[in-house]
């Protein structure tokens, strides 16, 4: 008799038997509308982000909370699977909250052994979580924005053998132009990842040459477990990538916020999420117990090349390409050891950088070493610990502006960190702007100024190591002769000197203007900036343009920049303007109001 | 003021010349120049090489971030593929550990000290660190007896030491 009952009716019927007996003792609509649930679900604005179909029980899952705790319920007593593919070890985060809620379900399901679960789940021991920022390079503006990741730790004091766990877009796209608008409107699928610490260590630090900053996370044992059970359960499920919303650094808010219930962190972030922007929620959430600075190899590097500043000898043996071992026989010990060091860090990005074969490097990479192990140890150098990314202004901007003209502007960007903005927290000359746009209020007119919609410039220190070639980009619109609206692409090169608090940059700069009929210019740019404290900023900016038929644009821009706080400063700019030789000058007096 | 003067030239005179110029810009934005990333095996010398990135590209990256090629779930158990060394075969993540940092850790045992120098006498269970670490570094050369070494042989060298 039952066996001619369809399935579904059947599965019909168990619900109807269940609502009767479990499901009306608990109130499953409030159990399908509490917080956490929401969050198992990553639930938000009245649906879930994970756009994976077998992420779901229930048909309308995505949109509804409570269809799909039913749904998972019934999976949960009919399941028929084998052990490792049961609901239970498949989808171990949401299974155990819905056993904890409603206990007596245990009696009803048949509860797996999970074997290959429980044996990573005893690989990783997780006793500790940190999260882990990894901040900008210089001279690679890409990274600007910097990266977050989790790690999961079992011993604090092993560093290297915890894991790491990544949030990242699927795509092996090298088209830039695919890839941003991908990227921009969803059209990766964005996973969660995990990897050895030491290989994101090797990637972040050793090859991009970037600053870690570890902070260990405020969590109990029970809220750990929660956390990465959760992370067992969403590795099988993508959710569309957004880079300015749904990224890297707002994927991870799920699992922290998992873990600890009251805090209310995915919320704060609604239209973007700037790594270092969920990073300060975090801290404010009273997250985090510890912090750690990691330096980056190139800090090592130039930690190591103090040492032998004044020694041209061990210098020149470093950066030689043969490493003629007799050229610093003679050099004392300490000098010797540093003169090695560098040497194989040199090699190593040499290596690194594919300009020479494995084959020409072993031997060499021995050959140093064999040489520097037979001189015993050196105390640890001390490097200097630079400012924290977190202390920085915070990322969007407004300005408002009150001139000698009397005129009113007003600006305002997204993100993230312009010329005239103090460079605390922040690497030096590393400037990245979007959607910058200005207006100006003059004889009761209101026009529109200025718009970059992407502005980078990548001003890189050369230092005694290290040679990078500065270089930057525009595109957007600006008013240029008799005051017209013009598009703009600018895009050029030059050198940066100096050092971080102290330095002067010179570039040129082609550019295409089009406004009914194209202008084409060469701009050559040079600035001197003085950075001396959290506070103050002082900056000499100017450019020359020629343009066709003679016409040319000066510009001259001295400034200061005084800091109140991460929220606010105060900026002075005197702007000289010869287009044409036709003379025009402002004083400008304005407040920058971060948030 | 010579600058000025070639700049000047170039503008007034030459259209073609600053075609030239345009596309060549254009190009350098454009061209993109990938290297494959040499990350596996159990010898020296496997680190990864960068990805030679075009500036178009980097300023695409910059508007974005965490892209991945694809999802990696790298949870160890003694699964890096490499020979186990003799003498020492029950300490599978000792094993995964040195075939992932040769370079690395010869590195560290040439200066005789670090942090996978540290980790390496944690997973050995070694008390004394900084006797463990000299030792090493004495005997770097039994250690990383070639450019042909294997993780495998790196642990029974170590090993031998003690």
């Amino acid at each position: 008799m039952l066996a001619i009952i369809p399935k579904g009716v059947k599965l019909f019927l168990g619900l109807l038997l269940l609502t009767s007996s479990l499901f009306s003792d608990y109130n499953i609509n409030k159990l399908s509308q509490s917080t956490q649930w929401y969050r198992l679900l990553h639930f938000k604005n009245g649906q879930s982000e994970i756009d994976d179909k077998k992420f779901f029980f229930a048909k309308n899952g995505k949109s509804n909370s409570k269809a799909e705790l039913e749904a998972s319920i019934k999976q949960l007593i009919y399941d028929k699977s084998d052990d490792e593919n049961s609901t239970l070890c498949h989808y171990p985060s949401r299974s155990e909250w819905i056993l904890k809620q409603i206990p007596e379900l245990k009696e009803k399901i048949k509860i797996p052994q999970c074997k290959k679960l429980n044996k990573e789940l005893k690989e990783l021991s997780a006793k500790h979580v940190t999260l882990i920022l990894a901040s900008a390079h210089m001279n690679s503006p890409a990274s600007a924005f910097g990266h977050t990741f989790l790690r999961i730790d079992n011993n604090p004091n092993t560093p290297l053998l915890s894991y790491a766990v990544n949030y990242a877009a699927q795509t092996a796209e090298d088209n830039g132009f695919v890839y941003a608008y991908q990227g921009l409107f969803g059209g990766y699928k964005g996973r969660y990842s995990i990897d050895p610490y030491y290989k994101k260590l090797k990637e972040y630090s050793d090859l991009e040459q970037r600053d870690i900053w570890e902070y260990t996370l405020d969590l109990t044992q029970e809220e750990i477990d929660r956390l990465v059970l959760h992370i067992f359960e969403i590795r099988h499920f993508y959710a569309d990538y957004f880079f300015l919303a749904e990224n890297c650094s707002y994927n991870l808010l799920w699992l922290i916020e998992i873990a600890k219930q009251k805090s209310n962190l995915t919320s704060q972030f609604n239209h973007k999420a700037i790594p270092i922007d969920t990073l300060r929620a975090v801290i404010s959430e009273n997250l985090i117990k510890k912090t750690i600075y990691r330096p980056s190899k190139r800090a090592e590097i130039l930690a190591i090349s103090e040492d032998i500043k004044d020694n041209p000898t061990a210098l020149k043996f470093a950066r030689s390409n043969d490493y003629n071992l007799t050229k610093i026989e003679y050099l004392d010990k300490k000098d010797k050891i540093a003169s090695l060091e560098l040497a194989t860090a040199l090699l190593q990005i040499r290596r690194s950088d594919n300009e020479i074969s494995k084959k020409e490097y072993l031997p060499q990479f021995l050959k140093i070493l064999k040489s520097r192990s037979k001189l015993g140890k050196v105390n640890k150098r001390e490097i200097k610990k630079p400012s924290e990314p977190i202390d920085g202004h915070y990322s969007s901007k407004t300005t408002f502006s009150y001139t000698n003209n009397n005129s009113f502007k007003a600006r305002a960007k997204i993100s993230y960190h312009d010329i005239y903005d103090n460079d605390y927290g922040y690497i030096s000359g590393a400037y990245i702007n979007f959607f910058d746009t200005a207006i100006e209020y003059k004889n009761n007119k209101l026009t529109f100024d200025e718009i970059n919609l992407l502005e980078i410039k990548s001003y890189a220190i050369q230092d005694a190591i290290f040679s990078p070639i500065s270089w930057e980009v525009a595109l957007g619109g600006k008013r240029i002769f008799n005051h017209e609206l013009y598009s703009f692409l600018k895009a050029g090169a030059g050198v940066t000197l100096g050092n971080e608090r102290f330095y002067t940059y010179a570039t040129l700069t082609p550019t295409i203007y089009y406004k009914k009929d194209e202008e084409h210019s060469i701009g050559a740019n040079i600035g001197i900036l003085y950075n001396p404290s959290k506070r103050f900023k002082i900056g000499f900016l100017a450019s020359n343009e020629w343009f066709k038929e003679d016409r040319e644009i000066l510009e001259i821009e001295p400034f200061v920049t005084y800091s109140l706080n991460q929220a606010s400063a105060i900026n002075i700019k005197y702007d000289y303007k010869e287009i044409n030789k036709k003379r025009e000058e402002e004083l400008r007096l304005s407040w920058f109001w971060y948030f | 003021m010579l600058l000025y003067s070639f700049l000047k030239t170039i503008l007034q005179k030459d259209l073609k010349m600053k075609k030239i110029l345009f596309i060549a810009t254009a190009t350098a934005l454009l061209s993109t120049a990938s290297f494959a990333n040499a990350n596996t095996g159990c010898g020296l010398g496997n680190q990864v090489i960068s990805n030679q990135d075009s500036v178009l590209m980097q300023v695409f990256a910059a508007t974005t971030n965490g892209t991945s090629g694809n999802q990696t779930f790298g949870i160890t158990s003694g699964t890096s593929g490499c020979a186990k060394p003799a003498k020492f075969v029950s300490n599978d993540r000792a094993n995964e550990f040195v075939a992932g940092n040769m370079d690395t850790l010869a590195l560290d045992i040439s200066n005789g000290q670090g942090e996978s120098l540290t980790t390496l006498a944690t997973l050995l269970n070694v008390s004394n660190t900084d006797v463990f670490a000299s030792t090493l570094q004495a005997n770097f050369e039994k250690i990383y007896t070639s450019s042909n070494v294997s993780s495998a042989d790196v642990i029974d060298n170590i090993v031998a030491l003690g």
